[in-house]
């Protein structure tokens, strides 16, 4: 038997269990081997070491502590009720729980992020079908006006005789509560066109109803319908380069210019300035949209052509009035020649 | 080393009812096993009274899962040993036991001696007193591997025998003497590197 064979067989030696054969090959060897000798000698010490070992007493008041504890655990606060069964969760199944509402929480999110792009996009569409419209709108405006202007020497006859019908015996028959200021002046200019433009009183007053106008109502200014100014020149080319030239002088813009027609946009500001600058520069005469509707329901025998305007203009007109800047007003000059 | 007695059927039956005289029984029947098996295994007092506690209150909570009431005494140590595994761990985690070593100077009753200036090996008898050696053991116990340390605590401390360390371990009986075998030679192992 060699040492290590007879090493194994300590704890067995040790306890008895050996059958006497195998006691004897171990103590044989032990014998011989002076090294196994010591090891065994060591290793029994050690067993009996282990077997002296006492049992150590229970700590005084061992059992009473016991109750105090059950009595404890059974008044704990209710929070540890809902804590205890969360202690013993384990982690991995907390981890699943977490993870299973990430992924329902980002797979639910795409479909909302889908449909609000969708909503996203058909704002958009309609959108951009107004706008269309509203340049339709204006294109068809501008070729009504066109046409207007294009023969301006026919049409401007019989608006002036329709205009001249009335008499100034007439004009006191119409009662005062039913004109504006405004149509005060549409009416006597519509009688006396050449001196009204000289007549500065009226144009003054009309002037500083324009400027109150302007002080009061900048914001709703943007969202009203397009003043509308006439004006009489004998030089039609002349007229419409110094107006351009006055629009961008007071910073704003040609929209459009078709025939006689010039459509501009104006910051509300400046109106009464370029108003003012009109009048220096040549004879005119302004007439609102609302003048002009006044003048047809009065029998003043607007052209069909204004009246199928007016009539669009009304309908559309909410369109516009989103799509108007804000501080920028709408001017239409139609030239007349004189 | 002794055995507790084993307990009446009657009073186990009684504890799985609810009732707190027969749970009395069984700890005043039980509780210096499971005591000293608590204090071998974790090596303090107060750890070991505080988990023994603890494992009394577990059995009196989930005594009435256990199906076969001849199987008490086995299920109380497995309960114990289970209680003692989770607390080592507990206070492993927190370092507890990093600056326990060998070399450190055994508390006595009358203070504290280098044991490096004796050889117990030699002449343990003259040169040491029970307690010291008792204590010298308790702390190479605790150098050893956990399982290394249970089969000691079970069978040299307590004297189970090798069927019923079989049992606890699910382990064929050879294999508990060879596993212990192995554990007494580390033992000896540690405590001769300690000693010279």
């Amino acid at each position: 038997m060699d040492c290590e064979k007879a090493r194994d067989q300590f704890s067995s030696l040790f306890e008895g269990e050996l059958n006497p054969l195998e006691e004897e090959m171990v103590r044989g060897h032990l014998s011989s081997c002076e090294e196994c000798k010591k090891e065994w000698e060591r290793f029994g010490q050690m067993s009996r070491w282990l077997h002296s070992v006492d049992e150590v007493e229970v700590p005084e008041g061992f059992l009473p502590e016991i109750y105090k504890k059950m009595e404890e655990r059974k008044k704990k606060p209710f929070w540890k009720v809902f804590q205890f069964p969360l202690m013993k969760i384990p982690v991995q199944a907390m981890a699943m729980v977490v993870i299973v509402f990430l992924a329902l929480y980002l797979t639910k999110m795409m479909p909302v992020e889908m449909l609000q792009k969708k909503v996203v996009e058909r704002k958009e569409v309609p959108y951009s079908e107004v706008e269309k419209k509203e340049k339709e709108r204006v294109s068809k405006e501008m070729r009504g006006e066109k046409a207007i202007a294009q023969s301006p020497l026919e049409t401007y006859p019989m608006k002036y005789k329709a205009e001249s019908k009335p008499s100034v015996q007439d004009e006191k028959k119409i009662p005062s509560h039913a004109l504006s200021p405004k149509t005060e002046v549409a009416t006597v200019e519509s009688t006396r066109p050449k001196e009204m433009v000289k007549a500065e009183p009226p144009l003054l007053k009309e002037k500083k109803m324009e400027k109150e106008w302007v002080e009061k109502d900048k914001a709703s200014l943007a969202a009203r319908p397009p003043q509308e100014l006439t004006l009489k020149t004998s030089d039609r080319e002349k007229t419409l380069i110094q107006i351009q030239e006055l629009i961008k002088k007071f910073g704003g813009e040609v929209l459009k210019e078709e025939g006689n027609t010039l459509l501009a946009s104006l910051p509300v500001f400046t109106y009464s300035e370029f108003e003012k600058g009109l009048i220096e520069m040549s004879s005119f005469t302004k007439a609102d949209k609302i003048m002009s509707q006044k003048d047809v329901k009065e029998g003043f025998g607007l052209p069909a052509g204004a009246r199928r305007r007016e009539a669009e203009e009304k309908v559309k007109k909410p369109v516009r009035s989103t799509i108007e800047k804000e501080d920028h007003m709408t001017i239409r000059i139609i030239l007349i020649q004189e | 080393m002794e055995t507790s007695p084993k307990i009446r059927k009657e009073v186990i039956k009684s504890c799985k009812a609810g009732d707190k005289g027969a749970f009395s029984e069984i700890i005043l029947c039980y509780q210096k096993r499971v005591f000293n098996i608590a204090y071998r295994m974790l090596g303090n007092m107060e750890e070991a009274k505080d988990l023994a506690q603890e494992v009394f209150l577990s059995v009196f909570e989930s005594i009435k899962d256990l199906r076969e009431d001849d199987k008490f005494e086995p299920w109380l140590t497995q309960v114990t040993l289970n209680h003692c595994r989770n607390h080592w761990k507990y206070l492993k985690r927190r370092q507890y036991f990093n600056s326990d070593s060998l070399d450190d100077p055994i508390e006595t009753e009358d203070g504290e001696v280098a044991k490096s200036v004796y050889h117990p090996f030699d002449n343990p008898e003259t040169l040491y007193e029970k307690k010291m050696i008792q204590q010298l053991i308790q702390k190479g116990l605790l150098k050893l591997k956990e399982e290394q340390r249970e089969l000691i605590v079970l069978r040299d401390l307590q004297g189970f025998s090798y069927a019923e360390i079989g049992e606890l371990f699910f382990l064929p009986e050879g294999t508990i003497k060879s596993k212990l075998h192995r554990a007494r030679m580390d033992l000896k192992k540690i405590l001769e590197k300690a000693i010279h």
